[in-house]
């Protein structure tokens, strides 16, 4: 990360506001903070022990016209608040709660989720669960696997049952919450909805599938054949529950995910 | 009262009372424009998440961009909701005649007013009590408070979890 764009960032938050950076993307630099942007300490002292906040932070492009680029990081920024924002309110939809915004200046406040993985195995996103099972002699078809790939399925049902879609649905974008009371289970939230929209279009929806579907492959292929089905499974649950009209709805899409799995097997043959 | 400050904007300083059974709302009122305080109604004001998110957005607009209003303190009832009518704002949570409970804030660049406490309690005529969630729940109109939030922008995950699930 840039000298200069983290100073740029410490300007703005100033030395009250320590920061540690935690990932950079082409679109935005995450870090994290101690400091609640606004809550007194009277306030938090109670609730709020030592907890972590994400600060999301789309820095200026150099490339772009100075007054094109404020307002684009303007809209993008706004646009990924609404949309955590409609989607908070879905009910048994899992997003990270905003907390405060600047859109001008392109950064988003949010409550950090998740936590280290045991042993060293990194931060507690669905890849890294995954690789976590499949080391150290563990079963990676464990139930607590099964269970937990049911549960990132029904996820994606809700966000697609509401006319949602992701955009860039990786194994790194969802976040396994564990629940305080039973360490085996995981909580999975959707997180970074910076490509996120509102769409009622199966090929959109098929897309999302696709991708997630490729990330898994790519970084689990020994055991992705049951993962995958683990997580159709979980989807396809949320739609069943919808009777007739989910049921026929179901039916276009996994046609449509199927495909776009075809397409992109000719686009790989075609090299 | 709750004297603060926010890590990113350190030179100002924030003050902020709960008060309830307000007896002068009528007078309040007439004398609102030389008010050197923002007077808020917490008819719809459930969490203390709810105000001082809203002082956030306020120093940020201060700071960096330009203030719709005339001073800090009408802003702030503009920042309390993401609707930018003022008129509609102003009309929801700031205060009327038969304001019984209210929130008072003083929001103070590079000074310090030790008399702040005094002045509050000069002003208003009623009941200080402590500014907190609890409290708050209390006075508020839930019933009013879900209609306006479910429309609003952020409103819903700001307040702590007990609370947003009552609205969710
Ligand atoms: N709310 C969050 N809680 C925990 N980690 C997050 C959160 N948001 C983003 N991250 C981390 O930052 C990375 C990049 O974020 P993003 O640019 O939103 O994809 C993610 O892959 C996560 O590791």
């Amino acid at each position: 990360m840039s000298v200069e764009l983290v100073e740029l960032v410490n300007q703005y938050l100033t030395p009250n506001v320590p920061i540690s950076p935690i990932a950079q993307g082409a679109e935005a630099i995450v870090f994290t903070t101690h400091v609640h942007p606004y809550l007194p300490n009277e306030i938090t002292k109670d609730i709020d022990t030592n907890k972590k906040y994400i600060i999301k932070f789309r820095p200026p492009k150099k490339y772009r016209h100075p007054v094109i680029d404020k307002s684009l990081t303007k809209h993008r920024t706004l646009s990924e608040a609404r949309i955590l924002s409609k989607l908070f309110q879905i009910e048994g939809l899992k997003v990270p709660r905003l907390i405060a915004m600047d859109a001008v200046n392109g950064y988003l406040w949010m409550e950090f989720l998740g936590e280290d993985l045991p042993n060293n195995k990194g931060f507690s996103n669905l890849k890294n669960f995954l690789w976590m099972y499949s080391s150290d002699g563990r079963d990676p078809y464990d139930k607590v696997v099964k269970e937990t790939l049911f549960k990132v399925g029904e996820q994606i049902g809700l966000l697609h049952w509401n006319d949602y879609c992701h955009g860039d649905l990786t194994s790194s974008n969802i976040v396994l919450v564990r629940d305080s009371n039973d360490i085996d289970n995981w909580i999975p939230h959707l997180i970074d909805f910076g490509l996120g929209s509102t769409s009622n279009m199966v090929e959109d929806k098929g897309v999302d599938l696709y991708v997630l579907e490729r990330a898994i492959i790519s970084t689990h292929s020994s055991y992705s054949d049951k993962y995958n089905e683990w997580l159709v499974k979980g989807f396809s649950s949320v739609y069943e529950k919808q009777g007739k009209n989910g049921s026929k709805k179901l039916g276009e899409l996994l046609g449509r995910f199927e495909e776009v799995r075809l397409r992109g097997r000719k686009r790989s043959m075609l090299g | 009262m709750l004297v603060s400050k926010l890590p990113q904007f350190p030179d100002f300083t924030i003050s902020a009372s709960l008060f309830s059974n307000i007896e002068n709302g009528e007078d309040l009122v007439k004398d609102i424009a030389n008010i050197p305080y923002s007077l808020i109604d917490t008819t719809l004001i459930c969490s203390v998440e709810q105000i001082y998110s809203a002082i956030y957005r306020v120093l940020v607009e201060y700071k960096f961009n330009r203030i719709k209003t005339k001073s800090i303190n009408s802003e702030l009832l503009l920042c309390l909701s993401q609707n930018s009518n003022i008129t509609q704002n102003f009309k929801k949570f700031g205060i009327n005649a038969n304001t019984k409970n209210l929130v008072i804030v003083s929001i103070l660049e590079n000074q310090i007013n030790n008399d702040l406490n005094k002045e509050f309690n000069a002003l208003l005529k009623g009941e200080e009590i402590e500014l907190n969630n609890e409290n708050l729940q209390k006075i508020c109109d839930m019933k009013a408070i879900r209609k306006i939030l479910t429309s609003n922008l952020m409103m819903i995950q700001i307040l702590p979890r007990p609370l947003s699930m009552l609205f969710s």
